[in-house]
């Protein structure tokens, strides 16, 4: 997936999961984010989770703390899933 | 005497101040045991009889409050949940029928409105909502509840059914804050003066699964919890006997507890194991409680306990 839509699709992600109208800009911060508290989180991973076909590890899980934050899980985890190129 | 937290859960039993039953963390209290938990239940209620309203709850709560306050989703290894059975005469035969041919039954008995209370301040919330908008003052009040917790234990310190006595604060955050760090410290004071010796530490809760490390990291880095804890049952694992919790607006939320500009309050409460306390007494001072200090018999009121009567 190019990296631009990876950073649309996890800021839709986290939209529809905190309910909101508009996608949080990629640099916002879970603080800054109305809604987005530990819950929040949570479900934010699962659905992150659900649509990339991977699960997180603790590490991973505890270092949600922005959109950038959950784009660099989502590019390295599906990086990693990727067929290697010969 | 004190006696080593490795040797309480022995000594305890061989007393008959705790009576196992054939569940794990299901016990009876003797009458020595019991004397002193309904003691400090009452010592408790004088610490805090200035606090504001008083609520005494039972052993179960509206099952859709405990699932609006996320109880069902962050801790469904801890909730009990009520099932009755709800049929007809046909279907108590065919119940029969199935438990005498060995067959599984407990399908017939659905779950019904009602979970086992978690936390003592947990029903309040929405009789509080129920009132109308908060009042700028906020609410203070003193609740006490038998609860449930689905902990399956041999630790004495750790039982399924335990009381919980709670003061809670409902209204600015600042204020509900405050409530609870001076309710924690008075708190503290009031168990060291019954000669128990404790530290207050950060604390998170165990929340259910994957789920966990980002909840308990949240409530870590927002001081959302603090327990005071001493050696109860293990030495090397000291025992939660306080909790002051700082509940942000999410039990605010859940019920639509709001002031009259439209914001939602904050709540906080701070809350007694009143089993663990006891426990902590006897560990402390010994299995006869004639026999302590007479500053912690005067405390505790214990005076007039007839010694016959505790075994």
């Amino acid at each position: 997936m190019p990296a631009n839509d990876l950073v649309a699709t996890v800021r839709s992600i986290v939209a529809a999961t905190l309910g909101a109208a508009d996608p949080p800009a990629a640099d916002a911060r879970a603080r800054e984010v109305a809604g987005w508290d530990s819950h929040a989180t949570v479900q934010i991973i699962f659905a992150i989770e659900d649509h990339f076909g991977f699960e997180m590890t603790g590490e991973e899980m505890e270092s949600i703390d922005s959109v950038a934050s959950i784009v660099a899980i989502a590019t390295r985890r599906t990086a990693m899933s990727m067929p290697a190129r010969s | 005497m004190s006696i080593a937290p490795e040797e309480l859960a022995a000594e305890i039993r061989a007393q008959g101040l705790i009576v196992p039953t054939a569940v794990s963390g299901v016990v009876a209290q003797g009458r020595g045991f019991a004397e002193v938990a309904d003691a400090l239940v009452a010592a408790i209620r004088r610490l805090t009889a200035g606090v504001g309203e008083y609520l005494r709850f039972g052993a179960v709560m509206p099952r859709d409050q405990a699932v609006a306050m996320r109880y069902f989703a962050n801790f469904p290894q801890l909730l009990g949940s009520i099932h009755c059975f709800c049929g007809s005469d046909a279907e108590h035969r065919a119940l029969l029928r199935a438990h005498d041919a060995g067959e599984p039954w407990a399908d017939a008995l659905p779950p019904v409105e009602l979970v086992l209370t978690p936390a003592a301040c947990y029903p309040c919330y929405a009789i509080l909502a129920a009132r109308g908008a908060v009042p700028a003052a906020g609410y203070r009040l003193q609740v006490d509840a038998t609860c449930f917790r689905h902990e399956p234990s041999d630790d004495p310190a750790r039982l399924q059914s335990f009381r919980m006595q709670e003061v809670v604060a409902i209204g600015q955050p600042d204020a509900v804050v405050s409530f609870r760090e001076h309710w924690l410290a008075a708190s503290a004071d009031f168990l060291a003066r019954l000669g128990l010796e404790g530290d207050v530490a950060p604390a998170d809760d165990p929340f259910f699964g994957r789920a966990a490390a980002v909840m308990a990291k949240a409530q870590r880095e927002r001081e959302l919890k603090f327990e005071w804890r001493t050696p109860v049952s293990d030495a090397a694992r000291p025992t939660a006997c306080l909790s002051a919790n700082y509940h942000l607006d999410s039990f605010a939320k859940a019920f639509g507890l709001r002031f009259d500009d439209g914001s939602h309050a904050h709540s906080a409460c701070v809350g007694f194991g009143v089993e663990r306390i006891a426990l902590a007494l006897f560990r402390t001072h010994g299995m006869v409680a004639e026999a302590w200090p007479v500053e912690v018999v005067d405390l505790l009121r214990l005076e007039g306990t007839p010694r016959a009567d505790i075994r």
